[in-house]
């Protein structure tokens, strides 16, 4: 990056920001009660690369290795958009009826599942817990982002500083992020349980940051990629992809051997209905076609195909969040709406323009990236 | 010409590089290269050619997943049906696993073996072991220029051997 394109950045960083926060308040003038369904599945989209980029530089404080150094740059600038989304959190927080079915009294009163489950699944409750996730978060990614920042700068070599708050924050990040998806996205379908969603939530996250980045370093770099690095980037995506899969399928066969009720609730709305298109889409986008690709050694070490799967599995996600959140609001219709792509162009905006704001502080720019060696171990 | 070779030996792994990549710059594609740990980026000057595992692990694991969703559907529909919850005797969800279990294994078997056969493993002679100095459990990195190689001289190719600083050059009989 040279000056003047950090101050190009800056500038449609702005006007992205201004397009989008317009679009923003005009979905919550014109549509509130039918803007907040999508508002969620975009949001809860974008907090993933965010959280999921925060996991994945906290891994690199603690294996080291020159993929984390390509990627880091986007990561960073990912994960300090975070607070951005903090903000966004609050309207979701004040309109918890239009969303959740135990947040609704007249609901809750003819239910006795709810009041049973009342004690979690309380308004009160989950906006205190929203509010922890966030403090914990935010207080994870500000550390992260200073030691990153400081030893961009070279003022001070972190060294095991890092390491320990990267082992502690991964902790957290996993015990949270599990909380969080049963929060903000199990308690959709109220009767529903299953241990492992907060792992598959968290995962998916990681994979859509990691995809993110990847299309982010196909569009920034000049030179081409070494080929090893090219080629470790496309066994890491690989992986992603091959994790998710496991536990996205390891959780359906056991609901589905099972075949109790309140544990098939979650995936008939999804898999019996015209939602079933949209799973076999994600199964193919998200699963088959990334990894028969990537198992080829001569498409990993091919960036441009590679930065093609990436964007492709980062559309792929978004439509998996789409597919998990929406059949609760809208049975059977898969169609989108026009209040999806609006809140598309605002909340994806806003988070755009936070992310590229970020990327252009970096500058002047990173000196570790020029020598990809200097990594530090935990 | 009844040597294998001529073989050139290095202190450190940077020089046997170094010396490699002048080899095949040279002309010489008949050169092996041993060192006691893997050296990035010597595999790509030393050999070169692609070889035929990739291909030998997908077929094992195409071979594997097929032969164990095929066992699972015969015994589970065909040899012995078992009405299991009502569910349909073909229910794929239920095979997966093993079918998954059984890919990895195809593929593991077939890349493990066919590396052997590739290497033509297991092998009791091999004539860089008539070398003195030849042994890789200490500090040492050997290039070997094979007689058979189209260049190979036994005087010119010392010379140029000798260009590259080894510590030591001796020819390799059979």
């Amino acid at each position: 990056m040279s000056r003047a394109s950090v101050s190009r950045l800056k500038q449609s960083a702005s006007i992205l920001a201004v397009t989008a926060l317009i679009l923003y308040l005009l979905g919550m003038v014109l549509a509130a009660q039918r803007f907040f369904p999508s508002y969620l599945v975009v949001w809860l989209f974008c907090l993933g690369i965010s959280l999921g980029a925060m996991a994945i530089l906290l891994v690199h404080q603690l294996t080291g290795g020159a993929w984390g150094v390509s990627l880091r740059p986007f990561l960073q600038a990912a994960m300090e958009s975070l607070p951005v989304l903090a903000l966004l959190s609050i309207p979701l927080l004040f309109r918890l009826a239009d969303l959740y079915l135990w947040a609704r009294p007249e609901t809750v009163a003819v239910s006795g599942l709810l009041q049973q489950k009342g004690w979690y699944l309380d308004p009160s409750l989950f906006r205190w817990r929203t509010v922890i996730y966030f403090a914990l978060w935010l207080a994870i990614a500000y550390a992260l982002s200073r030691g990153l920042t400081q030893d961009r700068r070279n003022i001070a070599a972190p060294g095991h500083r890092l390491g320990a708050l990267a082992a502690a924050g991964l902790i957290i990040y996993a015990v949270t992020i599990t909380l969080a998806a049963t929060d903000w996205v199990m308690s959709l379908t109220p009767v529903w349980r299953s241990s492992e969603f907060g792992l598959l939530v968290g995962e998916g996250e990681m994979l859509s940051a990691f995809s993110f980045a990847l299309v982010c370093l196909g569009w920034a770099s000049r030179g081409p990629l070494a080929l090893s690095l090219s080629h470790d980037l496309g066994n890491l995506l690989l992986m992603f992809v091959l994790l998710w899969a496991y536990l996205a399928f390891m959780q359906y066969l056991v609901i589905w051997s099972e075949d109790l009720p309140g544990e098939i609730a979650w995936y008939l709305p999804r898999l019996e209905t015209g939602w079933r298109g949209v799973g076999i889409i994600v199964t193919v986008f998200h699963f088959a076609l990334p990894f028969v690709l990537l198992l080829s050694r001569r498409v990993k070490r091919r960036p441009l195909m590679l930065t093609a799967i990436a964007g492709s599995l980062l559309l792929a996600h978004l439509v998996d969040v789409f597919w998990q959140v929406m059949p609760a609001f809208r049975p059977g219709d898969y169609m989108p709406r026009w209040s999806d792509a609006l809140a598309m162009a605002s909340i994806g905006g806003l988070w755009l323009a936070a992310f590229l704001w970020r990327y252009a502080a970096q500058w002047p720019p990173n000196a570790a990236i020029e020598t990809p060696g200097a990594v530090h171990h935990a | 010409m009844n040597d294998y070779g001529l073989m050139a030996e290095f202190g450190e792994a940077g020089a046997l590089l170094r010396a490699a990549r002048r080899a095949r710059a040279e002309g010489y594609r008949q050169i092996e290269a041993y060192t006691p740990f893997p050296v990035e980026g010597l595999a790509e000057i030393v050999g070169g050619r692609r070889n035929r595992i990739p291909l030998f692990a997908l077929a094992g694991g195409l071979l594997g997943g097929a032969g164990g969703y095929l066992l699972q559907w015969y015994t589970a529909v065909i040899d012995y049906p078992i009405n299991s919850g009502g569910r349909p005797l073909h229910s794929w969800p239920a095979f997966i696993p093993t079918t998954f279990e059984l890919t990895v294994l195809g593929a593991a078997l077939a890349a493990f073996f066919g590396m052997l056969v590739l290497n033509g493993l297991p092998r009791f002679y091999h004539p860089v072991f008539n070398a003195p100095r030849f042994d890789l459990s200490r500090d040492r990195f050997f290039l070997c220029v094979r007689a058979e190689d189209d260049r190979f001289e036994p005087a010119a190719t010392r010379i140029f051997l000798e260009t590259l600083g080894p510590v030591d050059i001796v020819e390799v009989a059979h």
